[in-house]
């Protein structure tokens, strides 16, 4: 039994022996990202994405794999495209599983702040364009192959040092092609609030692409302003009870104003519709907004006006938004506007401390390389 | 390489098992599978997927040395995440035990956190086999 164990130890693929960890990136719930090269081959940047191991005595137990990296894992196999971020590899090591993806220099959030806290001035319009019409394109290739993203934000999309957008994160994303329950049962809550879209917030048992639609808008009109044009107060989770979401609501409506019967002709068959009257009535005034971003294209306000529409029946889809005038007037949109227009944003900063900690939980690590080897050159040494 | 019929000269139980025995074992893991999910009331869809999943992971591993039973509870595990027809790992564990003990509910109730480790453990072996394929 021994020797089979330290058969099989030597067998597996170790990450850090075929990869070099460069830096740590960021974490969420699901585990960490790390900024990684490959030890062999072609010198590329590539992301490692670490999800959490298994850990006895947890708070919630766990059932096995999460299901947020079996969907990510099942869909980005068969995702080929240039808007969508390409997975190379999947490995498991340390009872945690690590995808290796394509690396993105920068994401759409952090460009965004760059723009509000040091630059102190708007992207221009180019940017916007190109950069809208790729995420428009990953999505409807997204759409098209009957898959919903279900989290778009600023903080999903990555966008590679010459501008090509790249969708991340399919965490939430699943294939709608087949639902055998309504979508409603399978997650309760979809979507970060801001980005939410009125029919989810109205608590609607099925819904469609057109929830992606509503994001990509929510994303268009950030980027215009260079803050979140619905920027709710998320109402916490209580008792397992799913809160109406009234904040984000009005907002919502002090933007685009109350919605009508005739904008929006199914609104009152959504479950959460009592809790319309509560509002008192607003105009529209998604123009006056658009005039304050300081843009001007009469398209563009057409275009966002069709993302954002109340009826998901009625907005907008990715295909059709692809093909909007907006995308025809100049400028035109290009496929890599950061090197086209040389611009240039600061790199993604890596912590280290992060990847310490890492080392840390990794202690086989050491056992394998030389005694007496320490630090980056013991890693070296594990190949 | 595809199966056709009882053809299982490929296949890596080949040394150990005869093809009759081999074609039985797979039998009762699919069976296995379809009293469980039918026991969950879950899709048909799922009980599809982890079929495929099934035989997929023994023509990589023997059915010698991975048991069938096991390795069927890990594939419907996995199958109910890929189909988006979930399950708590303490109901699938206890179907499990439930078939496994052919209905013996004192002793399946017993049983059920070893099921609940070894689908865990075995989930992991399955998607590794099946080079995260699903």
């Amino acid at each position: 039994m021994e020797n089979y164990k330290r058969k099989r130890e030597k067998q597996r693929v170790r990450v850090r022996s075929k990869y070099e960890i460069i830096g740590f990136i960021s974490s969420g719930t699901y585990g960490r990202v790390y900024k990684a090269r490959p030890r062999e081959g072609p010198q590329v940047e590539l992301a490692i994405k670490k999800f959490k191991p298994e850990r006895e005595g947890e708070a919630r137990p766990s059932s096995g794999i999460s299901q947020s990296a079996c969907r990510e894992i099942g869909l980005c196999r068969e995702l080929h495209h240039e808007n969508i971020v390409e997975l190379c590899e999947v490995l498991m090591d340390d009872n945690a599983i690590h995808m290796v993806m394509d690396y993105a220099e920068f994401d759409l959030l952090s460009i965004m702040q760059h723009h509000t806290h040091h630059l102190r001035k708007p992207m221009t319009e180019l940017v916007i364009k190109s950069l809208l019409w790729q995420l428009l394109n990953g999505v409807s290739y997204l759409h098209a192959n009957l898959i919903l993203q279900r989290d778009l934000k600023p903080a999903n999309i990555m966008i590679t040092s010459s501008g090509v957008v790249k969708v991340g994160d399919m965490g939430l994303a699943r294939v709608f092609r087949r639902p055998f329950q309504p979508l409603y049962n399978g997650d309760k809550v979809v979507v970060t609030v801001w980005y939410r879209a009125p029919e989810l917030l109205l608590g609607t048992r099925h819904y469609t692409t057109a929830v992606d639609m509503w994001s990509v808008g929510c994303i268009f009109a950030e980027m215009l302003a260079l803050r979140p044009i619905f920027k709710g107060d998320e109402i916490k989770m209580e008792k397992k009870q799913i809160p109406f979401q009234r904040n984000q609501v009005n907002r919502i409506i002090e933007v685009l104003g109350t919605p009508s019967k005739e904008q929006w002709p199914t609104m009152e068959l959504m479950p959460d519709y009592a809790q319309m009257k509560q509002f008192r009535n607003y105009p529209n005034a998604l123009k006056a907004w658009f005039t304050n971003t300081g843009h001007k294209s009469e398209t563009g306000l057409q275009l966002l006006s069709s993302l954002l529409e109340y009826d998901p029946e009625r907005r907008i889809t990715a295909e059709d938004a692809l093909d909007h005038p907006y995308f025809r007037e100049e400028p035109r949109p290009v496929r890599h506007p950061f090197l086209e227009q040389n611009i240039s944003y600061p790199r993604r900063r890596l912590t280290l401390d992060d990847l310490c900690d890492a080392k840390s939980q990794h202690p086989k690590i050491s056992q394998h390389s030389e005694a007496g080897a320490s630090g980056s050159s013991a890693m070296n040494t594990v190949v | 390489p595809s199966q056709s019929g009882s053809d299982y000269s490929t296949s890596p139980a080949a040394k150990m098992l005869s093809a009759a025995d081999e074609q039985d074992l797979r039998l009762r893991g699919c069976n296995f599978i379809h009293n469980v999910v039918q026991r969950l009331q879950m899709h048909q869809f799922v009980a599809s997927t982890a079929c495929v999943l099934f035989h997929r992971f023994y023509m990589r591993q023997s059915l010698a040395s991975y048991h069938h039973y096991q390795m069927a509870g890990a594939c419907v595990l996995l199958a109910s995440k890929i189909e988006e027809n979930r399950r708590s790992l303490n109901e699938i564990s206890l179907a499990c035990a439930y078939v496994a003990l052919k209905g013996r509910a004192k002793e399946a109730a017993k049983s059920q956190e070893t099921w609940e480790r070894l689908l865990k453990r075995q989930e992991i072996v399955l998607l590794q086999n099946c080079c995260f394929d699903m």
